[in-house]
């Protein structure tokens, strides 16, 4: 070894401390790196090849009853690999001893022989049988129940039924479970008889043939489909595409390692900000040899070689550190992403482009960083180095700002003399307040998107003047239902509204043809299997809440145009969400909407500012006086009472939604507390 | 002639105002002389060697060394012309506390790249045996004597084999007697044909040098 790189490998040495200060600030950055970086390949890789072994279905069309002739017929039609038929139920099923909790039932008939979007058995009994149910894995703690035991559940035709737990499946496609606070669970037709429902399935899940990850190809496929039942006579009622070979949940695993990688990024910018700092102050104390060694006939690259070989080594020993520490990191990264997504890692195999791209970052990193340092320094002329000027170019006192600091007085000397000092390297105090100013506004970024989350979060729910919503799973008269509320006591006010869905059509008379999924009030996605509407095939459809003249329990923050008006008859007011997705509804403008059989024209009079929501728009509820008969509202989510209680506990507004029970028990669907939980609504 | 300057003047500007280290120096020196500059502190006894070495740019007038004229050259052209023709040597020694005395010596080699890198430490290893201190080649500086770190650092300057040695004030910081020894090896150079110049303020040197150069507030005086 050269004497030069002697003196690379010696320097670093001897500046341990220092060094080893640069190192851990470049292994933290690299480390944070690299850790999301293998998560993200490996999620990447893990997500959709555990999903695609699923064989998702490329669409599912939901009509009425299917039997075995539409089966086969659809299966031998051109495009279609294999068909499916299957059904998902909603409905109630008691946790615990007392709580009550929403399931999603998925009703196939042969467990055995199951070839789109399947479920992996995974412990307990395979299949179930009659009476019995299998619980997703994740559902278990929403359900609180084990193997082996039974619990109640209760479908909106239906009585209360015991089944028992008999197994636990692993379902890719659903999301988890407890973050949607709900039990899916799988069960035989026959089950679904006994639990009072008519034992028929009603969704087509369809696989095709040829390229599945292609979308045109899949919506002409799905167009054929359709085409064919609506020729036998049967009803398309929607037609669900979801993106090709993506699963349901990869957008949000993509948004938590953007953030992540964000914050990843700003620590290896900052870690580069440190290593700046602290070559420049090693490039100071390193002066005269530079002075000496130029004077000896090193030239400025010369010199330069041995400093940037320095930083070059401070990259190789953060990169050594910070690779297998990041690798690591990816894994618990991993982990938790995939349980949190409910998923199994089935490799933690690490791409080779991982580790390059890390090692190149972590070695280009301190390289870019010495740079300034390494220029200015090995620059330096040989009587600057050796009169111990230094890079600082000049002594103290020879500026403005010198003079004006030796013109300050009236402080204590020690004082006067920390406060020059401070001044006499001025580029090592920039970047030091530069290290100081990035930390900060780092810590001072995540406070602020917290307090404006639960600012946000808090707007939203302030707008929301109920402290409790209660859906109804069949259409009911008004007055029954507040002679029902009145005589439950607690209520202080409570309202009728309407919900159900909607579609934008176009000028030309045609739906148009958006994602998106149906939102109930709280931004919550109904239906079953996660999927949204097909492109081309459905519109896309959202929520529509029909209010009561002048409500009180619903008061949104206009952000353009004004509230609904007790007079307003075709009025209709967006949210955001709903007013950035079609350029057709601006204050002003009337759009035509679809809601169930028939179309409506609605002036839009106001955009209501929400936060995190899906699209949904807000009317006056149909009455004998007002509109009536201008748009059939269908039954699918009934009349909602929204009732209002002074500010008490949740115990207590449990309490109330059992007392109601009793009295409507037969129309009663589900409760919702949008205020009861902080970081959720929770559903009885 | 070795060196030749002409009619050189070097003016500092410093926030007190300017100060004029050297004032029209014309002054010539032959190839293996030993040359001793001398006079009180701020005299310009160093801003001559420094001009000399090409470490500092005269503000007029002009360098001649060698026949090189070194007063236009860039800083990079400059060190480049110094690893070959110009052995400096300091008052405090100036070697590199992270390598050992043969490294310090190998790095002007290192640096120039004329010899082979197989050459480079027989080499070294010669020098420091010649100036007395080959079995201290393996130690750091910091573990010598300073007589023994001057001798390196003489045997540093001596590594690609220069013809002119420049050394400032290189005996300030030694005793009596091992600056005797130093001015012996100086001597020894420029009776093997290498032209030495020092700045010093030793009194007991006219038996060892050719020639004195008084300065005095920057101008030549005899």
């Amino acid at each position: 070894m050269s004497p030069r790189w002697r003196k690379v490998t010696r320097d670093f040495w001897q500046e341990r401390m220092r060094s080893g200060l640069v190192v851990a600030a470049i292994a933290l950055g690299i480390a944070a790196f690299s850790a999301v970086l293998s998560s993200y390949a490996i999620l990447d890789r893990e997500l959709n090849q555990g999903y695609l072994a699923t064989n998702p279905a490329s669409f599912t069309i939901r009509t009425d009853a299917v039997d075995r002739e539409l089966l086969e017929a659809v299966g031998a039609q051109p495009g279609v690999q294999s068909v499916e038929a299957r059904r998902a139920v909603s409905g109630r099923l008691k946790a615990g001893p007392a709580q009550w909790r929403s399931v999603l039932l998925f009703v196939v008939k042969d467990f055995a022989d199951i070839k789109v979007s399947t479920i992996a058995p995974e412990t307990g009994a395979w299949p179930p049988g009659t009476g019995e149910i299998l619980i997703e894995r994740d559902a278990f703690q929403v359900a609180k129940t084990r193997i082996g035991q039974t619990v109640t559940v209760k479908l909106p035709r239906g009585e209360d039924q015991t089944l028992r737990v008999s197994g636990g499946v692993h379902d890719v496609g659903q999301a988890q479970a407890r973050m949607e606070n709900v039990v899916y669970g799988y069960i035989t037709l026959q089950t679904l008889a006994s639990l009072g429902e008519e034992p028929f399935l009603d969704q087509l899940k369809i696989l095709v043939s040829g390229d599945r990850f292609d979308p045109v190809h899949i919506a002409e496929v799905a167009a054929d489909v359709r085409k064919l039942l609506e020729n036998r006579g049967r009803p398309v009622r929607r037609v669900d595409v979801p993106d090709p070979g993506k699963h349901p949940h990869a957008d949000l695993m993509g948004m938590l390692l953007l953030a992540i990688s964000s914050f990843g990024l700003l620590v290896l910018g900052l870690s580069g900000v440190l290593v700046v700092n602290l070559l420049t102050a090693l490039m100071a104390s390193q002066v005269r040899q530079i002075g000496m060694m130029k004077a000896i006939g090193g030239t400025r690259s010369q010199i330069a070689q041995i400093y940037f070989g320095q930083a070059l080594l401070l990259g190789v020993a953060a990169v050594a550190i910070a690779l297998p520490v990041g690798i690591l990191g990816g894994r618990a990264l991993c982990l938790y992403l995939s349980g949190f997504l409910n998923f199994d890692m089935t490799s933690f195999a690490v791409p080779v482009w991982v580790y390059l791209l890390v090692a190149l970052v972590g070695l280009v990193t301190p390289l870019l960083a010495a740079s300034y340092p390494v220029l200015k320094g090995s620059g330096i002329s040989v009587w600057e180095a050796l009169s111990d000027f230094g890079v600082a170019d000049r002594g103290f006192g020879s500026g403005v700002l010198d003079r004006a600091l030796a013109g300050v007085g009236g402080v204590a000397r020690p004082l006067l003399l920390a406060i020059r000092n401070s001044f006499r390297r001025r580029t090592r105090l920039v970047l030091t307040l530069l290290t100081l100013s990035v930390g900060g506004l780092f810590f001072m970024s995540a406070l602020n998107i917290r307090t404006s989350m639960i600012n946000t979060l808090d707007h939203l729910f302030a707008s929301r003047r109920f402290d409790l919503s209660v859906s109804l799973g069949t259409m009911a008269p008004l007055e029954s239902i507040e002679r029902a509320v009145a005589k439950t006591p607690g209520a202080v006010r409570s309202e009728g509204w309407i919900a159900t869905e909607g579609f934008v059509v176009s000028a030309a008379g045609s739906a148009s043809a958006q994602s998106s999924g149906a939102a109930g009030l709280h931004g919550g996605q109904e239906g079953a299997g996660g999927g949204h509407s097909a492109a081309g095939p459905a519109p896309a459809r959202f929520a529509v809440l029909g209010v009561q003249p002048g409500t009180k329990l619903l008061k949104l923050e206009i952000s353009e145009g004004r509230d609904l008006l007790p007079e307003d008859v075709d009025a209709l007011v967006a949210n955001t969400a709903l007013a950035a997705r079609y350029p057709q509804i601006r204050v002003g403008q009337s759009v035509v909407l679809g809601m169930g059989p028939a179309e409506s024209t609605w002036r839009v009079v106001g955009i209501a500012r929400e936060a995190f929501l899906l699209p949904w728009a807000m009317c006056r509820a149909p009455t004998s006086s007002a509109r009536a008969g201008t748009c059939a509202w269908p039954t699918r989510f009934g009349w909602g009472s929204f009732s209002r209680t002074p500010r008490r506990s949740t115990g207590f507004e449990k309490r109330w939604i059992k007392t109601f029970k009793e009295r409507e028990s037969g129309r009663f669907r589900r409760a919702v507390m949008p205020r009861a939980a902080s970081d959720s609504t929770s559903t009885c | 002639m070795l060196i030749e300057l002409q009619s050189l003047n070097k003016t500092y500007k410093t926030e007190a105002g300017s100060f004029s280290a050297l004032r029209g120096v014309d002054l010539t020196i032959g190839a293996g002389e030993f040359v001793a500059v001398v006079g009180k502190s701020g005299s310009g006894k160093s801003t001559l060697l420094n001009l000399v070495g090409g470490i500092d740019r005269p503000t007029s007038g002009s360098v001649s060394v060698g026949g090189t004229a070194i007063q236009g050259m860039s800083e990079n052209d400059l060190a480049i012309w110094r690893g070959g023709n110009v052995g400096l040597v300091f008052q405090f020694f100036q070697l590199l506390p992270t390598l050992t005395v043969l490294e310090n010596v190998m790095l002007p080699m290192d640096f120039r790249g004329t010899l082979p890198p197989a050459d480079r430490r027989p080499r070294a290893l010669s020098l420091l045996d010649r100036v007395g201190v080959v079995e201290q080649a393996n130690k750091l500086p910091q573990a010598l004597s300073g007589g023994q770190q001057q001798r390196v650092a003489i045997a540093r300057a001596l590594a690609n084999d220069p013809p002119v040695i420049l050394a400032d004030e290189p005996t300030g910081n030694l005793d009596s007697a091992t600056a005797k020894d130093v001015l012996g090896l100086f001597r020894g150079l420029a009776s093997a044909g290498t032209t030495v110049i020092i700045a010093t303020h030793e009194r007991d040197i006219a038996s060892v040098i050719d020639r004195t150069v008084h300065l005095v507030d920057g101008v030549v005086v005899r």
